[in-house]
């Protein structure tokens, strides 16, 4: 097979930096391959995929040495728009490459560039949008879809323009599991059926395991390759490369390291079923791990009474009922578009229920006012990065706790705690847009800590991060939780639900359709399936297992590890 | 005033072009006469227009902007337009600078201050003709065959469209600051509500200036720019209906030239 892409001895600087961000890269890629780039943030993945059609030098400037030969072409030798036949990026945040007022358009947009007949473009677009699931979106506007749509828009509008390769940036961030898969589903699909290549940027172990070929970079170079069935295999390299080990993959890691298990570890669930049914175990004494953690003294803090609400007419919450109590930690799970920014935006006053009260330890948030509020339940924002206005980290924690007419001493204090916390006080004389987006949350944190409310409210706050900040903001979180703050967690990481909260509320359509203790919750298979979010693997996997009942309530692969160790006991 | 609302009226379907000649024609008409009579006939016009194709009346838009200065307006002409038929007068003390001496409302005056904001609205309310009933593509399309070049037209709908993501932001900001216990959008005077706007400019000015880049790079990475020719899958073509309504719109301001011009009294 041909190389479609050729990488010889590239290294890129950025205008007017001394630093190489890509530093002698050499690499072929084969036609019809997946390729997956993995690394920390920072490393270099996107600035070498701009390099394929030519964004990089074209139009971003710099200097770039060596060489990039796409599908034969030299990149220095042809401009982006020619290049743009060959290779099609998609890139990271939906919302900068969707500029038409229609999905129709937006998919027509880069054929339509290229000259090419008005009757194909017709086809193009169908096909793209029959391949995507975008069917009945034609005249909807882009700007007004859900995430997963606009990323659905997004590779529809590249697939059009048919290009040999597909350069995927994140391509999952943000989406919930069936969404993902669909995306999954997608790749897979082109690359068996066209012959597709792709490159893709990730680090989550779904697209992981699509990749024939893995390369680690960090610091803008390449380190090293190998085959998802190695990289899964070895537990150290998986952690030299920030990559977070799935939960089924570290359940067979700890088995191995238990000696029950000898074998390869298996990458999927439909590998490991027949593989777990020969481990040993007890049937009837697995030991029960259900011990919720009672909330603090059951003091009420919110309660909301058959509240609904939304935009203008349309309403997103429907008649929805919730008792939070100080000191517990809460999962609030849902499809993309379920309704659970909305609900977390209606509790903190943002948006005015059409009906239904929400009390906040006790008094009715009709009485109240937005700044009342926010000393109670602090909210962070998803994408906390785009809401930051100050010109220093330390002025912007100190924003919220000014407006609550602290003495100077007291904001100081407060600002300095809040960044300990956090581990970014070394930072706050940076500009809060300077930072890492793994340091722009915390930041985040940070702010809603200064506040010293009673609960705070997350809104996937472990979106595009890679896994060194996922691992830092989990330990946040659960120290948080250790000194007991009442925290709304909303995320689509069922592993961290399983890890850290409590309890969850799933979100579908608007109502809520479970309430009730994470372990239940998982295990409930109504439940799991209205919310629409899929089984966790480790669940899935239990579940298929002879007399399934005996595991009911085991979440993570410790657990399960726990209960078998219980043997005899 | 320029966001787009999906209908399904004759308006709507009508060529963008046709409702440019149509809204063109209003607003010229309007700068061609001061009776008010004329004029009203004009807003009734655009009235009708508006009502027809149920374009969403903005109530924040025309209590809050408009009115005020169509009302504004109409006492400056009120009070010194040069009349001499005079109506009320009040008198001033000499030492007042600017308005010492006699200040009076005279008929031509009030006449004047009709017909000022008469035309206030008129031109005010034909661009939504156009803007609020036409998709974007439809509107470049039609632009890019009255001849303006593709480039100039693209880059005038995406800036349209950049405004829209950084009001967005700008919104994100104001929330942001809320949920930190800042009251200054919800209390105080305008002054100070105004000043409550003034720190979150810079910073999504420099987002939009960084969506900006990024925009740049997605709409290059689609081949912008490939081929002098360039296809369009959206093709205004003018139908029937159009030709029709393109020949009224034409008479109609014929006519009304005549009259507004005093051909015919």
């Amino acid at each position: 097979m041909r190389d479609v892409v050729k990488i010889e001895n590239l290294s890129y600087f950025y205008p007017y930096s001394e630093v190489a961000v890509l530093d002698h890269i050499n690499l072929s890629i084969k036609e019809g391959e997946i390729v997956v780039l993995t690394g920390p943030t920072g490393s270099g993945k996107t600035t070498l995929c701009l390099t394929l059609n030519g964004v990089i030098p074209h139009i971003l400037g710099g200097k770039l040495d060596g060489r990039v030969l796409v599908d034969g072409m030299d990149v220095l030798e042809h401009d982006v728009a020619e290049l743009s036949t060959k290779v099609g990026i998609v890139f990271q945040s939906p919302d900068v490459q969707l500029f038409s007022s229609s999905v129709i358009s937006e998919i027509a947009f880069g054929p339509e560039n290229l000259a090419i007949p008005r009757e194909e473009i017709r086809e193009r677009v169908s096909w793209a949008m029959e391949l995507t699931g975008l069917k009945g979106y034609e005249e909807r506007s882009p700007a007004k879809l859900s995430d997963g749509e606009k990323r659905k828009v997004a590779i529809a509008s590249i697939l059009a323009m048919r290009p040999k390769i597909i350069v995927l940036d994140e391509p999952t961030t943000g989406l919930d599991s069936i969404e993902a898969k669909r995306v999954i589903s997608l790749i897979e699909s082109l690359r068996n059926k066209y012959r597709t290549t792709f490159l893709i940027v990730e680090h989550r172990e779904h697209i992981l395991r699509l990749a024939d070929r893995i390369l680690l970079m960090v610091d803008g170079k390449i380190l090293g390759e190998c085959k998802p069935r190695d990289l899964f295999d070895d537990e150290k390299l998986m952690n030299s490369a920030y990559i977070r080990v799935p939960e089924v993959v570290k359940l067979f890691h700890l088995l191995r390291k238990e000696g029950i298990y000898r074998g390869r570890i298996p990458l999927t669930v439909e590998e490991a079923l027949p593989v777990i049914s020969r481990v040993p175990i007890a049937p009837s004494t697995v030991k029960s791990c259900n011990a919720p953690k009672d909330p603090r003294a059951n003091e009420e803090l919110i309660r909301m009474e058959r509240v609904s609400c939304g935009y203008g007419k349309q309403e997103v919450i429907k008649e929805v009922n919730v008792k939070i109590n100080k000191g517990e930690f809460l999962a609030l799970v849902g499809r993309n578009g379920a309704g659970k920014t909305t609900l977390a935006k209606c509790m903190v006053g943002l948006i005015k229920p059409s009906n239904g009260r929400i009390l906040l330890q006790g008094r009715d948030i009709r009485d109240m006012n937005i700044a009342d509020i926010s000393p109670i339940i602090s909210y962070i924002f998803q994408n906390p990065e785009r809401q930051f206005f100050s010109m220093s980290v330390e002025e912007e924690v100190s924003f919220g706790p000014r407006n609550l007419g602290l003495s100077e001493e007291e904001i100081n204090e407060r600002v300095e705690e809040s960044l300990r916390s956090v581990n970014l006080i070394h930072l706050k004389e940076k500009h809060p847009r300077s930072l890492s987006r793994g340091q722009m949350q915390r930041l985040a944190i940070a702010i809603a800590l200064a506040m010293r409310p009673q609960a705070i409210i997350l809104d996937e706050p472990m979106t595009g991060q890679d896994e060194a900040s996922l691992r830092s903001i989990e330990m946040i979180l659960r120290k948080l939780r250790e000194e007991g703050k009442t925290i709304l967690l909303i995320t689509h990481e069922m592993g961290l639900v399983s890890r850290l909260a409590d309890r969850v509320i799933a979100l579908a359509n608007g109502r809520i359709v479970f309430d009730g203790p994470t372990r239940k919750f998982f295990w409930d298979e109504r439940a799991v399936i209205e919310a629409g979010i899929g089984f966790p693997p480790l669940v899935q996997l239990l579940r298929n297992l002879p007399d399934p009942s005996r595991f009911e309530g085991i979440v993570t692969a410790e657990e399960f590890i726990e209960a078998i160790r219980g043997r005899g006991k | 005033m320029i966001r787009y609302y999906s209908g399904d009226t004759l308006i709507h379907k009508l060529d963008p072009r046709v409702k440019i000649a149509l809204s063109t024609s209003l607003f010229l008409l309007a700068f061609l006469t001061r009776d008010p009579l004329r004029l009203s006939f004009l807003l009734t016009v655009v009235l009708m227009i508006w009502f027809y194709a149920r374009i969403p009346f903005s109530e924040n838009f025309f209590l809050k902007t408009l009115i005020p200065i169509a009302l504004f307006t109409f006492l400056i002409q009120l009070l010194f337009y040069p009349g001499k038929v005079i109506l009320v007068s009040v008198k001033i003390p000499s030492w007042i600078p600017y308005f010492g001496g006699m200040l009076a409302a005279t008929q031509e005056g009030l006449i004047n201050g009709i017909s000022m904001v008469l035309r206030l609205f008129i031109v005010i309310m034909v661009m939504p003709i156009v803007t609020m009933t036409t998709r974007l593509e439809r509107l470049l399309n039609s632009m890019v065959k009255l001849g303006l070049p593709y480039e100039l037209a693209f880059t005038l709908t995406t800036s349209i469209n950049l405004l829209s993501i950084l009001q967005a932001d700008i919104e994100d900001v104001i929330e942001a600051q809320k949920i930190r216990g800042f009251r200054g959008f919800d209390e105080g005077g305008i002054i100070k509500k105004i000043k409550a706007y003034v720190p979150i400019i810079i910073p999504v000015a420099m987002e939009g200036f960084m969506i900006a880049r990024q925009m740049e790079v997605a709409i290059k990475s689609r081949a912008f720019g490939a081929s002098n020719r360039r296809t369009s899958l959206i093709n205004v073509k003018m139908d029937k209906v159009d030709w029709i309504v393109l020949f009224f719109t034409l008479t109609g301001t014929i006519i009304s030239l005549v009259f507004f011009l005093g051909f015919v009294h």
